[in-house]
């Protein structure tokens, strides 16, 4: 948390009586304790400060031949948040997400998780706390889907035996029957069953943090829709800390606490979905959503 | 920047080929003790008389002879007894003083040895022993029915008519100055077309009436079978072409017994005498082994010996294959092993670069291009520039053949890795794998395939390349092809040409299971 205020200059005091009175009081905190008082962070929004998972502060990145996918983007994903990220196709929303594993590094910015910098660190011992689930579901193909879910576990070093426990748990999870799909290769699944196992494979070592880029993009729509409302129940169950980009606007709006509106690798606005309607920042954010079918 | 990358590119494959040249060439000067090695042309008096070298030294003196005959022409020849990969070998003094000297006729037969002896010591530390008793000149000749129209006797007169001629000559001859060359300009002949021909084939294009003109050897045993007039070279444009051993120095030094046994056949043939043994390997199909044995025994110098009765080869192609089975076994093990350790060599180098090309893409087009490139260099050239550096045999074969053997497996390396799974590649990233066990666990399996498609090519090509090598002395089933086109003699072709296309399709039949067996499962 020390951090976290470090990298916060703006409130320093309010932080720091956070970090005090965080030792002093218990865990059934009263609302009115100075430290629970949520205030309103310059770029996060409405937040609270000890409980910031994902902070990304003012980044920007410009690929080769001079195009600019972010131009000081700003975000701030709390403890067991889910917050989508909706744009069109080029507004940089796949880019911010992917900062966060470091598949994509930014140009100048920072980036925490838990209040700690990655930037620096060690991409691989990253990504094996980070779950990630692609559009396409990216399972490796000549793998079952059973040594396709067990990837993260092992490459954590895990004990076979907890491995495979682990891997059942994981499939029934995400409602698929172990016995009947574990042996199966990836080409013997439908679309819908194979990116349950892509989600099976981003929850299997349990990380904090789930990133997903469009994990229903490719689905039909009645399959879409009942992933997405398997996925809502999931998220609630589990509490990660869960950031998704999709350009499905009833999706974000189904699924997320909060949304952010990109537009030309620019943030317009993280606010709760009735907030975007009744408070938009911007012109682009109420077109966005009439274009979207949310409102109008 | 893309220049600066092919620059680099160039520079550590020129680098790669020379350490490679460097490395194979070593072993060369390290030749057992007490092992000589006798060469001959590809031509089949050379080969006799080189033969008749070997067996002579066999029954003379306790050397061990490796036989490497049939090399492709003077300058291979000359060029692998300079580095000292051959001994010695027949060579003719009117080609040692036109050819390889470069100089003018200067007179008569014993001149023209004394001069090229003297020079030969002197420039390159080889020895002519005694010439061997008869010249093997070229001359020139015309259909018979065109000489008596044309009442034509002499090249002055061929001179006169051979605007409307064409001409059916030797490769070597067509290029070498004591050849076609010079002898235009002494005569100012200008024929209508010259069409280069082995030497077995002038003879029937002659019959058939495609040729008039042909260049001959007055040995060939051919001569007298066909109705030929030889034309006088009435301005003795044509230097003296004695047979003799030439001979490294300090081979000789070393092993003077080499100089006594060969002695022994100063004098020994006259130009009938050749023509008869010439015909035999020929016309009538004996070995030159058989043909040597018996060329020696006339001359008293070998006991004859009651078990080399002279099989003449049966006329149909399986006959010919069973008759020489044995030789042909050895032919095709080590056709086999040339193929196995160029394309092992091949995978050893290519699918590692491959693999390093697809983390560096930006080497990889102009590598994967100028490796390309060495496809493009006709293979008995390749095989050549090999000579001055690693001799002749196996060593410049294997470089050459790895060479070949590098693009197609390269090639599908690369493209192989990177284009293998590319959703699952950036998932297994995104998961933290290491780039190792991205290579490991999904690129190489994915990949699998394709690569062993590419070493399926290689391997295909290599076979087929490697008939070539006979031509450097590498043996192999080139070995009858060779001497099947010196002698014109289809069956004998054939008979490395067949296990050759069959060992081509029995290997790209097996690697094709093996390229099924490596599919990786899931992928339907």
């Amino acid at each position: 948390m020390a951090a976290a205020s470090a990298a916060n200059p703006t409130h320093p005091t309010k932080t720091g009586t956070t970090l005090i009175s965080a030792r002093m009081s218990g865990p059934s905190l009263s609302v009115f304790h100075l430290g629970r008082v949520p205030f309103r962070d310059r770029h996060c929004g409405l937040i609270q400060i000890n409980s910031t998972m994902l902070k990304a502060t003012q980044i920007s990145k410009s690929y080769p031949g001079g195009v600019q996918a972010l131009a000081e983007v700003s975000l701030c994903v709390n403890r067991s948040e889910t917050v989508a990220l909706i744009g069109e196709s080029g507004s940089g929303k796949t880019t911010l997400l992917r900062c966060f594993n470091l598949l994509t590094e930014p140009d100048s910015g920072l980036i925490e998780i838990e209040g700690q910098s990655i930037l620096g660190r060690d991409p691989t011992v990253l990504r094996r706390q980070i779950g990630y689930v692609p559009q396409d579901g990216g399972l490796m193909p000549h793998w079952t889907v059973e040594r396709n879910v067990q990837l993260v576990p092992t490459l954590q070093g895990w004990e076979p035996d907890r491995v495979r426990d682990q891997t059942a748990q994981m499939l029934e999870l995400v409602g698929l029957n172990p016995d009947t799909f574990a042996s199966r290769y990836p080409s013997e699944l439908s679309g819908g069953q194979r990116q349950r196992v892509a989600i099976a494979r981003a929850l299997a070592a349990d990380p904090e943090v789930v990133l997903l880029d469009e994990p229903f993009g490719a689905l039909d729509a009645i399959t879409r829709h009942e992933l997405r409302e398997e996925f809502a129940d999931l998220k609630d169950r589990l509490g990660k800390t869960t950031l998704l980009v999709t350009h499905d606007l009833v999706e974000a709006f189904r699924l997320a606490d909060r949304v952010g509106v990109m537009h030309s690798g620019r943030m317009l606005q993280v606010a709760r979905p009735q907030d975007l309607i009744t408070d938009p920042a911007d012109p682009y954010v109420t077109e966005l959503l009439a274009r979207g079918g949310v409102v109008g | 920047m893309a220049r600066l990358a092919l620059v680099f590119t160039a520079l550590v494959f020129r680098a790669l080929v020379f350490t490679l040249l460097v490395a194979a060439s070593a072993p060369l000067p390290a030749r057992a003790d007490g092992t000589v090695v006798v060469g001959s042309k590809n031509f089949e008096e050379s080969r006799l008389l080189a033969e008749i070298f070997a067996q002579l030294l066999e029954a003379k003196t306790n050397l061990e002879v490796e036989r490497r005959f049939g090399l492709a022409g003077t300058q291979i020849c000359f060029e692998a007894l300079k580095t000292g990969a051959l001994d010695l070998y027949p060579e003719y003094t009117g080609t040692g003083l036109a050819s390889l000297l470069g100089e003018q006729p200067i007179g008569d037969a014993s001149t023209t040895f004394l001069e090229v002896r003297r020079q030969f010591l002197e420039r390159w530390d080889l020895w002519w022993l005694d010439p061997l008793g008869f010249e093997n000149a070229y001359e020139i000749a015309v259909r018979g029915d065109l000489a008596r129209e044309k009442d034509l006797s002499t090249i002055s007169d061929l001179a006169r008519v051979s605007a409307d001629l064409t001409a059916g000559l030797g490769f070597e001859f067509i290029e070498r100055q004591d050849g076609l060359p010079g002898l235009a300009q002494t005569y100012g002949l200008e024929f209508d077309k010259v069409q280069p021909l082995q030497q077995a084939l002038k003879y029937q294009a002659a019959v058939a009436g495609d040729i008039q003109v042909l260049d001959v050897y007055t040995t060939d045993g051919r001569l007298d079978l066909y109705d030929l007039k030889v034309l006088e070279d009435d301005q003795g444009f044509f230097p003296p072409y004695e047979a003799a051993p030439l001979v490294r120095a300090d081979t000789l030094e070393a092993y003077p017994e080499i100089g006594f046994a060969l002695g022994l056949l100063a004098g020994a043939f006259d130009e009938s005498t050749m023509r008869d043994l010439n015909l035999r390997l020929q016309e009538q199909g004996d070995s030159e082994a058989t043909v040597a044995t018996d060329a020696l025994v006339a001359l008293g110098l070998i006991e004859a010996s009651s078990t080399t009765v002279a099989p003449s080869r049966p006329r149909n192609i399986f006959g010919t294959m069973w008759a020489t089975r044995g030789r042909l076994g050895q032919q095709t093990a080590r056709h086999l092993l040339l193929t196995l350790g160029a394309l092992l060599a091949g995978i050893a180098v290519a699918v590692p670069l491959g693999l390093w090309l697809e983390r560096h893409r930006k080497l990889a087009e102009p590598t994967i291009r100028s490796i390309g490139l060495t496809q493009t260099i006709p293979s008995i050239a390749l095989l050549a520039f090999m000579i001055p550096v690693l001799g002749v045999g196996v060593a410049p074969a294997l470089v050459a053949l790895w060479i070949y053997s590098l693009f197609p497996i390269l090639r599908n390396t690369f493209t192989g890795v990177r284009d293998a799974a590319p959703e699952a590649v950036e998932a297994g990233t995104a998961l933290g794998m290491t780039d190792g066990q991205i290579l490991r666990q999904i690129r190489l399996p994915l990949a699998a395939p394709v690569i062993m498609a590419g070493i399926r090519t290689a391997a295909v090509i290599t076979i087929g390349t490697a008939t070539l090598a006979a031509f450097i002395g590498a043996g192999g089933l080139g070995e009858p092809i060779v001497t099947g086109l010196q002698l014109a003699d289809t069956q004998l072709i054939l008979s490395g040409a067949l296990p050759a296309a069959a060992l081509a399709l029995l290997v790209d039949l097996v690697l094709g299971r093996v390229e099924k067996r490596l599919e990786p499962p899931g992928l339907s």
